[in-house]
């Protein structure tokens, strides 16, 4: 009978356990804001401020909410912002990437277009 | 949470373990779905269909196979939880779904961009050589172009000697400065001269007639000058040379067309016949021998 009392509060442990994975709740998010505080460092070094101004400012109010959320020990909130915010992060450094390639591509078509110029006038 | 008191009363009360099993089951669940919500959520299939456009789209597929991965498994998890949780999650996995979708989207571009980049770089390269190869080419035509121009720098047999005449468009306009062709041209002609290193060389200049005397006198001096001072630089012994501004003395052709003008402003390089100090009186031109010797100025500093 005792043994058969201990699987049961086992059980309930696991019980427990899922019902915390579940919930995705390990209690604070701290990875995810250090990952989408770098995300937004990351973007801004590649001039994302200037290429896709709208998402950097959302990732950033974002990663303010997170951190006030944290404090104010509301994790789950606070988890969500900083997965927000990471993805705005990634979304304005692949725009600005982007435009980086693009203008790249315009001024070398500028530079092949004058060369061949250059020889088929004569 | 108070439920959670229920199990353990019950095994308080020492019922049977299968009992105490069902119980421990049922408070799970109970649990579990304590953060489910029902809330149809009708985002899902527009995401979803948003990712099919993704998938079936190749150059995304090839260009952002990594974005492209990430954007499915974000959709997935959406599904997974879009009929059991609550509508604020499924609106945070429904905006990270979005998201991944559209990075997969512009990170396809990106590298669409990459690889025009990559042919650019080549046709560049390319273009670079084919426009240095025209360049090159150019040059040379030009060069040919000179070269005929030197060919009409004649060269003739008289009773002088060797005359070489380099004609008028080997100098500026009223300038004794020799444009670089003619540099060129005098380089073989001072190869030539130094192959009878022991006879002498005149350099004479000529004019037309426009102009007064005296300056055209003194231009073709100048020119003369020039033309000896290139020679001398190329090897020919300045002992050896000696500059005649003859002026418009001695024109070839008449004066009173521009072509026959044109001939006349010329400067002759005579190699003399015979060694020795004495100018080449004797030919065809003695006739003027006496009256230029005056001009003659002395040779190049």
């Amino acid at each position: 009978m005792a043994a058969r009392h201990v699987s049961g509060i086992r059980l309930l442990l696991v019980g427990m356990v899922v019902w915390g994975v579940a919930c995705a709740s390990s209690p604070t998010p701290r990875e995810e804001i250090a990952q989408a505080r770098l995300a937004i460092d990351q973007a801004a070094q590649d001039d994302a401020e200037r290429h896709a101004p709208g998402e950097m400012k959302k990732a950033r109010e974002k990663l303010d909410r997170a951190q006030e959320m944290m404090r104010r020990e509301r994790y789950t909130a606070a988890r969500r912002l900083a997965d927000e915010a990471k993805v705005d992060a990634q979304i304005a450094e692949a725009k600005a990437t982007r435009q980086r390639a693009k203008s790249t591509v315009k001024s070398m078509e500028e530079t092949v277009e004058m060369l061949k110029k250059e020889y088929t006038d004569e | 949470m108070s439920d959670e008191r229920k199990p353990t009363q019950d095994a308080a009360a020492k019922r049977g373990a299968k009992t105490s099993l069902v119980v421990i089951t049922l408070v799970t669940i109970a649990l579990l779905s304590s953060c489910a919500s029902p809330e149809p959520p009708r985002v899902v299939p527009d995401i979803r269909s948003d990712l099919e456009e993704v998938q079936n789209d190749d150059r995304i597929s090839r260009h952002a196979p990594v974005q492209l991965y990430e954007a499915e498994k974000a959709v997935e998890r959406l599904e997974r939880a879009a009929d059991r949780d609550q509508q604020d999650r499924i609106d945070h996995l429904a905006y990270l779904a979005r998201h991944q979708i559209e990075l997969a989207r512009v990170a396809a571009e990106t590298e669409a961009y990459q690889e025009r980049i990559e042919e650019l770089a080549q046709e560049r390269d390319e273009a670079r050589l084919e426009a240095a190869t025209s360049r090159a080419e150019r040059a040379s035509r030009r060069a040919e172009e000179l070269r005929s121009q030197l060919t009409e720098l004649d060269t003739r047999q008289t009773d002088r000697g060797l005359i070489v005449t380099m004609s008028d468009v080997l100098f500026a306009l009223d300038e004794a400065e020799l444009q670089p062709a003619a540099r060129d041209a005098l380089e073989q002609v001072a190869g030539l001269l130094q192959e009878y290193p022991d006879r002498k060389v005149i350099v004479e200049g000529h004019t037309d007639s426009l102009g007064s005397e005296q300056y055209n006198r003194e231009l073709s001096r100048r020119r003369a000058a020039a033309v000896a001072r290139v020679l001398e630089r190329n090897g020919v012994s300045s002992n050896r040379l000696e500059v005649r501004g003859l002026g418009e003395s001695r024109p070839i052709a008449p004066n009173d067309s521009k072509a026959g003008r044109l001939e006349n402003r010329r400067v002759e390089i005579v190699l003399q016949r015979t060694s020795g100090s004495g100018s080449g009186s004797r030919a065809g031109r003695s006739d003027s021998d006496g009256s230029t010797r005056p001009e003659v100025s002395a040779g190049p500093p």
